[in-house]
């Protein structure tokens, strides 16, 4: 004996004491995480490890059969309570495990561990064992038994076998999802050491080995190596806890400092979160906002369409961008281009949304400004084209009235000379009513040129149009001494324009080409208009028979502020074809192969026949 | 006041101003030949047996009013032109009034203004009708003499004394005394004082010599 202690008791004790150890650790885990099986499963394996380095120990030390049998019943048991919980425990684990194979291996132990209750013996002898003394080689000796076998314990033997299948494909599956290190240190281990107990242990019940059991050795290796892997995973998980802690920073960083509107809304349609940037725009405190259904800050006219969209984005049929108003606090109504994703739970189901929006009010009042700015130029540029035919309308305006008082003072006469006959009398008011509805109309025309903003654009039929056009500038033309032609497609259908605006377009055209011909001799000023359709579109061509447009000017012609006469502002085309874009039209200026210059331009036709034709009337 | 025989010529392309304007002097009594342009207007048989004018509208297609006036020259004398215009401006008045206009008026026009400018521009026609028709007596007188006789009247209203006359010509002053008195007896002239008139009223003898 070695300095008067036994090597093999203070051997198995301190084994006993490292699972002890071990179990306690895992335990305080388990009671730290209740939901985490695996903690408890680790502590009942190092438990049993625990109890089977005690049974060891006793049975080298047994003399009595009768003491053997109960030792070795709780031998069995030991062994029963490390390797179901690890059944289960690599089950959890891996999660690749065969569930089936783990309950059927669990069944077998149990009915091998009743069996070891209910037998004479335990598990391993049948009854009348012999206990031999054996001598180590440093002196010590120690016990062994020797006995038939127990037919039940094949049963253990078989599930055993069974164990090692079950961990080596649970391991190997392991590897091949990615879990290596997992698969190799707790599948290579255990796989190891089953097989070391399970070769050792047979060899010593059949007395072929002279030693003592050392399963207890086995076990504590095999929980060393669990608890190495869970410290391990301690680890991992604070390291990510950290990274996620940094990640969550980064994210919150963002969210709370981007000019954006975020927000989440749970499964209900209430709203979980909210950035600074949306309780900004809507006016809400977050106490305020959280808790809302999300349907209370949209206005009430799209709060039922808004209900049936999310019910519909509950069921997994989101629409990724969606442009909603959001009604603030105050009242007052934000137009807000949202981006939307779907959260899910972990089952798959949705769960709620999550979206980010950016405030297009300024955006879309900037747009409006502008296309305010826009018709304000136009109307401008009518009010330019009125200046210009000023002396011609006031003539068209002074011919009706010239012949209007004459008629009234010729009939007056008449009257008062006793001369007047009913005939002439009634001719004479019927041309001054024919003549005060043309000084009216005249007047009308012109109110529709200065009115203010836009008349939507609606069927028009361009020969009217047109052809009353002519008529303004007649005595323009008349003046100029320039002949008008107008030639239209009989099959020219109506255009979607606004009435108005074209015939701006036509009139600076026209007035255009009068003046282009100041210097071609009387008899040669002709103006011809000719309409006509050009697949989806009509095409109105306005040509002179001037000298030409310079080539070298042909590209800017359009362009503001462009203007080959002294007196002009070199706004009229500028307008014509800001008026021509809008209604989605294209105009350009070319000479024409015979002389003088053709300027034309284009208007999508209106696809489908009104069915009242009355806005051109 | 108004001479039945008188004819008012107006033209004006607008057919509801020219029918107007046509009824309102027809209501004061005027005769009145209405054209649609200056073109229809030249092409008429116009030659006015009695007193006439012109009411000519400024803007027309084609040949203006005052393109009208500048054709019709001198044979407006007859026909004095009383102008309408929409809108007239200082220039285009200034230009009618030079070329021998009686009136320029703007539309709309009250008809006492319209029918004092017509019956002046009338009074003026038939005052020119008279001088004119003086002026083609005297024209016809001075047909009557024979180139001696002119040569010696024009010496005469130029106030030289027979003895000049004679010395200028070449010959005796007798048979200046002569011509002289066949000149008198020609011209119908009581006196040197009224050949020089009637030289003077006819533009002799420059416009003889022409």
């Amino acid at each position: 004996m070695l300095i008067g202690v036994s090597p093999l008791t203070v051997a198995w004790s301190m084994c006993a004491a490292a699972c002890g150890m071990l179990a306690l650790m895992q335990l305080v885990l388990w009671f730290k995480q209740r939901r985490t099986a695996i903690y408890l499963f680790s502590t009942l394996m190092a438990l049993g490890a625990m109890l089977s380095a005690f049974t060891e120990l006793s049975l080298m030390r047994i003399l009595d059969a009768g003491a053997h049998a109960t030792v070795m019943k709780l031998q069995n048991l030991a062994v029963y309570l490390l390797l179901i919980p690890m059944v289960w425990f690599i089950h959890t684990y891996f999660g690749t495990a065969r569930r089936w194979l783990a309950v059927t291996i669990t069944a077998m132990w149990s009915v091998a561990i009743v069996a070891n209750f209910l037998s004479p013996h335990s598990l391993v002898f049948a009854d009348a064992i012999e206990i031999k003394r054996l001598t180590a080689f440093w002196g010590e000796e120690f016990s062994i038994a020797t006995g038939p076998a127990n037919p039940w314990k094949f049963l253990a033997d078989l599930a055993s076998l069974l164990i090692t299948i079950y961990i080596v494909d649970a391991s190997v599956r392991a590897w091949r999802q990615g879990s290596r290190r997992h698969a190799a240190v707790i599948g290579g281990s255990i796989t190891f050491f089953i097989l070391l107990g399970g070769i050792h242990s047979p060899l010593v019940d059949a007395s072929l080995l002279p030693m003592p059991y050392i399963i207890s050795f086995a076990f504590l290796a095999i929980v060393l190596a669990m608890t190495y892997e869970l410290v391990n995973d301690a680890i991992l998980a604070s390291r990510y806890a950290s990274e996620i802690a940094a990640s969550e920073k980064r994210w919150r960083l963002l969210l709370e400092n981007v000019p954006l509107l975020v927000a989440g809304v749970d499964r209900e349609g209430r709203i979980d979160y909210t950035n600074p940037c949306f309780r900004n725009v809507s006016g809400y405190a977050r106490d305020e906002v959280v808790g809302r259904h999300l349907t209370e800050l949209l206005p009430e006219s799209v709060r039922s369409e808004a209900r049936e969209g999310f019910s519909a984005a509950m069921r997994g049929d989101l629409p990724p961008q969606v442009e909603t108003a959001l009604k603030t606090k105050a009242g007052a109504l934000r137009q807000i281009a949202w981006s939307n994703v779907l959260i899910t739970d972990p089952e798959g189901e949705p769960a709620g949304t999550l979206s980010i929006g950016s405030d297009l009010t300024e955006q879309l009042k900037a747009q409006n400004d502008l296309q305010e700015t826009r018709r304000e130029m136009e109307r401008m540029g009518r009010a330019m084209v009125l200046g210009e035919l000023g002396a011609s309308l006031a003539h068209e305006l002074n011919q009706p009235l010239a012949a209007i008082l004459s008629n009234a003072q010729a009939a007056r006469r008449l009257l008062a000379s006793g001369t007047a006959g009913g005939d002439e009398l009634r001719d004479i008011l019927d041309d001054i009513v024919r003549d005060d509805t043309r000084a009216g109309d005249v007047i009308s025309g012109l109110r529709d040129m200065v009115r203010k903003g836009r008349a939507e654009p609606g069927p028009l039929r361009l020969e009217a149009a047109i052809s009353e056009v002519g008529r303004l500038l007649r005595s323009e033309l008349g003046a100029a001494g320039v002949a008008l032609e107008v030639e239209v497609a009989r099959d020219l259908t109506l255009v979607s324009a606004g009435r108005v605006e074209i015939q701006q377009v036509v009139t600076n055209l026209v007035l255009n080409a009068i003046r282009a011909m100041r210097d071609v001799p009387a008899g040669r000023r002709k103006i011809l208009i000719r309409a006509d359709r050009i697949d989806h579109s009509v095409q109105v061509l306005v040509m002179d028979s001037g000298s030409g447009i310079d080539e070298a000017m042909l590209p800017s012609l359009f362009d503001a502020f462009f203007s080959t006469r002294k007196s002009g502002l070199g706004m009229g085309l500028t307008i014509a074809r800001g008026i021509v874009e809008t209604h989605g039209g294209r105009i350009w200026a070319q000479n024409n192969p015979g002389g003088g210059a053709t300027f034309a331009f284009t208007l999508p036709v209106l696809e489908e026949e009104p069915v009242l034709l009355g806005t051109d009337a | 006041m108004i001479d039945p025989d008188a004819t008012i010529f107006l033209v004006d392309d607008e057919d509801s101003v020219r029918r107007a304007v046509a009824r309102l002097l027809k209501s004061a009594g005027y005769r009145v030949r209405a054209f649609a342009s200056a073109r229809a207007f030249l092409d008429s048989d116009r030659e006015p047996s009695a007193p006439a004018c012109l009411v000519l509208d400024v803007q027309m297609p084609e040949m203006t009013g005052l393109d009208l006036q500048r054709e019709l020259g001198s044979a407006q004398a007859g026909m004095p032109i009383v102008f309408l215009t929409g809108h007239g401006d200082v220039p285009m008045s200034v230009r009618a009034m030079k070329g021998g206009a009686a009136d320029f008026l703007t539309k709309p026009v009250q008809d006492v203004d319209l029918l004092r400018a017509v019956a002046q521009a009338l009074a003026r026609a038939r005052e020119d009708r008279v001088e004119q028709a003086a002026l083609a007596t005297v024209l016809e007188r001075l047909e009557r003499l024979t180139p001696r006789e002119r040569e010696v009247m024009a010496l005469v209203v130029a106030g030289l004394r027979n003895k000049q006359i004679a010395y200028e010509l070449g010959t005796a002053e007798k048979t200046i005394k002569v011509h002289r008195g066949r000149v008198m007896a020609k011209m119908q002239a009581r006196s040197l004082a009224e050949l020089v008139r009637l030289a003077e009223r006819i533009g002799f003898p420059e416009e003889a010599a022409t």
